[in-house]
């Protein structure tokens, strides 16, 4: 599948300056974290990947289409970075630090344990499908904006999605789960 | 609760704060690209000398083809053209091809030998021939005689000879004999290939002093049986030129 930011340049190369660039980039950081973070479950390795990517944008920004989707065409740049360090280091049965079950559950604890077992659960899904999942349900991205940045068809991201829910709750109504 | 939520409260549950993460990562970016930009311009000033160099190294490349191949070119053209065992071997084959036009005398009687020069040598020019020592063998007997030229000539000079009235080949031996080996002597204690043609090479005349004053000279041996008629006739073949001479 074709990556956002493997697209070959389709305007000449224009040098920006470190403040411009730097004015465009600060506010997709914190969203690039969270994606990180979220595919990669390792805070450090989120930063790290976040970091490359941030490098590689600046090398690849005149490669983008529509300079007014630079979010989406970030992400997936963020994206392809953490693809790339996976391949590194598979983090994907990450300890979360909490014990498989506890013998007196609180409140607190059993929010806890559901939220490390539905994490677990993206963990385990294929990249494609973590990532839509990811920017569908955390970053609360709409279906264009995720096939851009994975740099597919809307209609595809929906398919995409729809597989994925039922893998992540099988027993979960659908309009429910996209509600 | 909606999947929506769940995810939210589960990756935020264990996310850390961003507090200042934005900032950290750019300025690490723009330190980069500064860097980056740095190691460009570095290049880009190295460049044109970078290019002069790799320019001046293509041109020494290329004119040392050049001037090697012409070299290479040269050298096989002066190998094509040395003289290979004393003549242009495609002009010796065709003088090799002319036929011989020797006189059929019918007695010894009829044998008119000559033409001479004022000197007295056999041959009408541009080459002529002198009749020196002798040396006995068991097969025959070996004339010593001296070939000469007092005008430029150029090109291989073929010298063919038979006895009149036998038929038979005059052979030659030493130096400037050449044709098919037809047999085998030994002439004052050197043993020899007899052979049935003489060829001089224009550009390798003899030097030496005594002979200085013809424009070329070539001292020569030429064998006869002991059963020759004592009648011979020579015809000497060069570019340019043809001419027979008898001996009676």
């Amino acid at each position: 599948m074709q990556q956002v930011a493997d697209v070959k340049p389709t305007a000449p190369t224009q040098a920006i300056s470190e403040r411009t660039f730097a004015d465009l980039l600060t506010p997709l950081i914190e969203p690039g974290f969270r994606l990180a973070l979220a595919m990669l479950h390792d805070a450090q390795a989120a930063e790290d990947a976040v970091q490359e990517a941030s490098f590689t944008a600046w090398r690849k920004l005149d490669r983008m289409r529509d300079p007014g989707r630079l979010r989406p065409w970030f992400l997936g740049v963020v994206a392809n970075q953490c693809r790339n360090a996976r391949r590194r280091k598979w983090v994907a049965d990450v300890s979360l630090g909490l014990p498989e079950r506890l013998s007196v559950v609180s409140d607190e604890e059993e929010r806890s344990l559901r939220g490390a077992d539905l994490r677990r659960a993206v963990a385990r899904l294929r990249h494609q499908d973590r990532l839509v999942v990811v920017l569908y349900f955390y970053l609360d991205m709409p279906l264009e904006d995720i096939a851009a940045v994975a740099g597919s068809s809307v209609g595809a991201m929906r398919a995409r999605l729809y597989r994925s829910i039922r893998k992540l709750r099988p027993d979960l109504d659908l309009q429910e789960a996209l509600g | 609760m909606s999947l929506r939520s769940q995810i939210h409260s589960a990756f935020d549950e264990v996310a850390p704060s961003t507090f200042g993460l934005p900032e950290r990562v750019v300025q690490t970016a723009v330190t980069e690209i500064q860097g980056h930009r740095r190691r460009e311009r570095l290049m880009l000033r190295l460049r044109v000398p970078l290019s002069l160099v790799a320019a001046f190294v293509l041109i020494a490349l290329v004119v040392g083809v050049l001037i090697g191949g012409k070299l290479l070119h040269d050298w096989n053209l002066f190998r094509s053209s040395a003289p290979a065992g004393g003549g242009d071997q495609s002009v010796l084959a065709q003088l090799e091809a002319r036929p011989l036009n020797f006189p059929t005398p019918a007695t010894h009687g009829d044998c008119m030998p000559g033409p001479y020069n004022s000197a007295g040598s056999f041959g009408k020019g541009p080459l002529y021939a002198d009749g020196g020592s002798t040396s006995s063998t068991s097969w025959g007997l070996y004339y010593h005689n001296l070939a000469y030229a007092e005008t430029h000539i150029s090109g291989p000079v073929l010298i063919r000879a038979m006895d009149l009235f036998t038929r038979e080949r005059v052979v030659f031996v030493g130096r400037y004999a050449a044709g098919p080996v037809v047999g085998q002597d030994t002439v004052d204690g050197v043993a020899v290939e007899q052979r049935t043609e003489l060829v001089f090479d224009t550009s390798q005349a003899s030097n030496d002093s005594y002979l200085s004053q013809y424009k070329f000279a070539w001292p020569f041996t030429a064998g006869v049986p002991k059963s020759w008629s004592g009648s011979t006739a020579w015809q000497i073949d060069g570019v340019g030129f043809s001419e027979v001479f008898v001996g009676c």
